[in-house]
């Protein structure tokens, strides 16, 4: 079928079975990595299905505690190896608690498990071993001081109210620590010197599964997995965060609305440094942070609605941000995200980043937009991307996702090695280019000939950009490619503190969205030296 | 500079270059090359009509390869049936690796 799709694609200039409607396709990737599920809670209608796909080094599987289903029906062997994937298909309403015959316990509670929960059924991870816990819009006053009074963060974690504060003093804490705890605050008392080290053994440094959860001023290194990460959550916080080589992404949300990313700084991610992914509407906004020496310094996949991306840098990455479509998650396609003021620059032009795979199929793009529609690309400063400065693509997965709508105006695109503004692929049409500043664009008079306001005809795109995007895969494919260890990448300088530090005020991150106040009209094109 | 239509990605391929020659280019020149031998044949043979015309101009490679392999009188069999068979091979052979190549999954992590 999906040989079919292609050859549709490849072949032919019809768009017809393109789909423009946010309709979720009922397939959830679940990566089991070394040892954990990531995420290790997803939601999928009834029918739906998840997708099993061993992201580690050694084997797994996933089991119902109840014996209802298991991979091993599925692949036809109790072990998944590295790289092997397959796909369990849920049928009825529920909650399906599961776990990893090798790494978890067959109660579901310890070690490698999961959750998933099919259609539209009320869960809410439990706190501990305390039930359900109310989210607090305002801080209960307690603080608990690791190590202090408790020996780690998760011991803290563990015995928090709802609306207290974590505080965590100087050291490197060797633990992954897990929130089911609503509107805790976990700061700590220097962004430098408070360091989670997951020793590349350890999954995720700090991982949400509760609502309203801030964490503040804190390093997260060297985890196999992320360095933070909300997921399932509504209401969600991370401020003056440093993550650094870790090997999926560095600051993450998934599934998770109502929050906000600031004053953040991400590196050496495999992946990307910052991403968010599946919600419609996300509300989430991403301010003044840095991603850099990653396979891409944002990445949003099926995410949009609210969603902006403003005032940050993304440096030295592989791509500096990438909007996508996949079929692989929920609510496709990706839309309505707002990328303004931002500096993106050197991308994929050294090979000094992190990467994967995947992340070489579009490398050298400073903006690409991929399979989305109606992303408004403004005011950025966008310079040395090995290939194009912006670039509108569309994507091929289950679906062909055309990539329309996009605004991409007042934009400073400079020494792009083959486009400063370029698009490409069948369907990639009614998106509008206006007041850039630029030299060069595939095809020829691209923002001529597709204005925001008059002209507009429909030579829109370039097929050979897209020929060459799928000779990028095909050498992937063909094992041709390089990229760097996410362990090696270099540590990033000192980052600045949080204002006030231990003593700032404590703020529950239960609306951070509407909380964080972002005019956009006062938002400029950052210049390089900034 | 200004970049030509078919600026290269960097750093530049055999696959990006196959799949641009064989895949994007390939296809305009057999249309070009079947339609204006149809269009010969048509016009030699004073059996030209408006939808023959049409056909064969608007309908992208099916509309000439039809004409060339049931309809053509002035040139032979031989030789029409050479252009498009091998037109075709050449173009789907290559067309169907290259299929093979990307249409297999991504991976589940794909670009994000």
């Amino acid at each position: 079928m999906r040989c079919v799709v292609a050859l549709l694609a490849v072949t032919s200039a019809v768009a017809g079975c393109a789909r423009h409607t946010a309709e979720p396709s009922g397939t959830v990737l679940v990566a089991m990595a070394d040892n954990t599920f990531s995420p290790s809670i997803v939601r999928v209608p009834v029918g739906g299905s998840v997708v099993f796909h061993n992201a580690g080094r050694s084997v797994h599987n996933a089991v119902a505690i109840d014996n209802s289903w298991s991979t091993e029906r599925t692949f036809g062997n109790i072990s998944i190896p590295p790289e092997g994937m397959t796909e369990v298909v849920f049928p009825t309403a529920g909650v399906y608690r599961f776990y990893c015959t090798f790494h978890g316990t067959p109660d579901g509670k310890a070690g490698m498990v999961g959750v998933i929960v099919v259609g539209d059924v009320q869960y809410t991870p439990p706190a501990g071993n305390r039930g359900v816990l109310a989210v607090v819009d305002r801080p209960s006053g307690v603080t608990r001081h690791v190590p202090a009074e408790y020996p780690s963060i998760q011991s803290a974690v563990d015995a928090a109210d709802p609306g207290d504060l974590i505080l965590v003093d100087k050291g490197v804490y060797a633990e992954g620590v897990f929130v089911t705890t609503p509107s805790l605050t976990i700061r700590g008392v220097d962004r430098n010197a408070v360091v989670l080290d997951g020793q590349f053994s350890l999954g995720t440094g700090i991982m949400v599964a509760a609502n309203g959860v801030a964490i503040e001023n804190m390093t997260a290194r060297n985890f196999t997995l992320n360095g933070f990460y909300w997921t399932g959550v509504s209401g969600f916080r991370g401020s003056y965060l440093t993550a650094y080589n870790n090997g999926d992404y560095g600051i993450y949300g998934f599934g998770a609305t109502n929050g906000v990313f600031e004053h953040s700084y991400a590196s050496g991610s495999p992946d990307s440094a910052f991403y968010i992914g599946q919600c419609y509407p996300c509300k989430v906004v991403i301010d003044d942070v840095t991603g850099a020496y990653s396979g891409l310094g944002y990445s949003g996949t099926n995410s949009g609605g609210d969603m902006y991306i403003v005032r940050s840098r993304f440096v030295h990455n592989r791509s500096g941000i990438s909007t996508t479509t996949f079929d692989i998650e929920l609510y496709p396609p990706g839309r309505d995200t707002t990328i303004v003021g931002n500096l993106i620059t050197d991308s994929g032009l050294e090979n000094e980043a992190a990467g994967f795979y995947a992340t070489e199929t579009l490398a050298g793009n400073g903006i690409a937009l991929v399979g989305t529609h109606a992303n408004l690309v403004a005011n950025n400063y966008i310079a040395r991307s090995r290939n194009n400065g912006v670039l509108v693509l569309p994507l091929l997965d289950r679906h062909y996702w055309p990539s329309t709508r996009h605004v991409v105006r007042d934009n400073t695109v400079v020494s792009s090695g083959r486009a400063d503004l370029a698009a490409g692929g069948f369907g990639t049409l009614g998106n509008c280019f206006a007041g850039n500043r630029y030299r060069t664009s595939l095809p020829w008079g691209l923002e001529v000939l597709n204005a925001c306001h008059g002209l507009r005809v429909p030579i829109a795109s370039d097929l050979a950009g897209d020929m060459m995007f799928f000779g990028s895969i095909a050498q992937v494919f063909a094992g041709r490619f390089t990229v760097l260890d996410y362990r090696t990448r270099p540590a990033p300088p000192p980052q600045p503190n949080m204002p006030g530090g231990p003593q700032a005020p404590v703020i529950p991150a239960v609306h951070p969205f509407e909380d964080h106040k972002l005019e956009l009209d006062s938002i400029l094109t950052p210049r390089e030296s900034s | 500079m200004m970049p030509s239509l078919f600026s290269l990605a960097h750093p530049l391929s055999a696959f990006q270059v196959w799949f641009v020659v064989y895949v994007y280019l390939l296809p305009l020149l057999l249309y070009a090359a079947w339609a204006s031998l149809s269009l010969m044949d048509l016009m030699e043979s004073n059996e030209a009509s408006w939808p023959m015309l049409v056909f064969v101009m608007l309908v992208p490679l099916v509309g000439g390869a039809w004409y060339l392999l049931r309809r053509a009188r002035i040139l032979s069999r031989s030789a029409r049936v050479a252009t498009v068979v091998t037109g075709t091979v050449v173009w789907l052979v290559p067309l169907l690796v290259a299929i093979w190549l990307v249409g297999r999954p991504l991976g589940p992590k794909a670009l994000s």
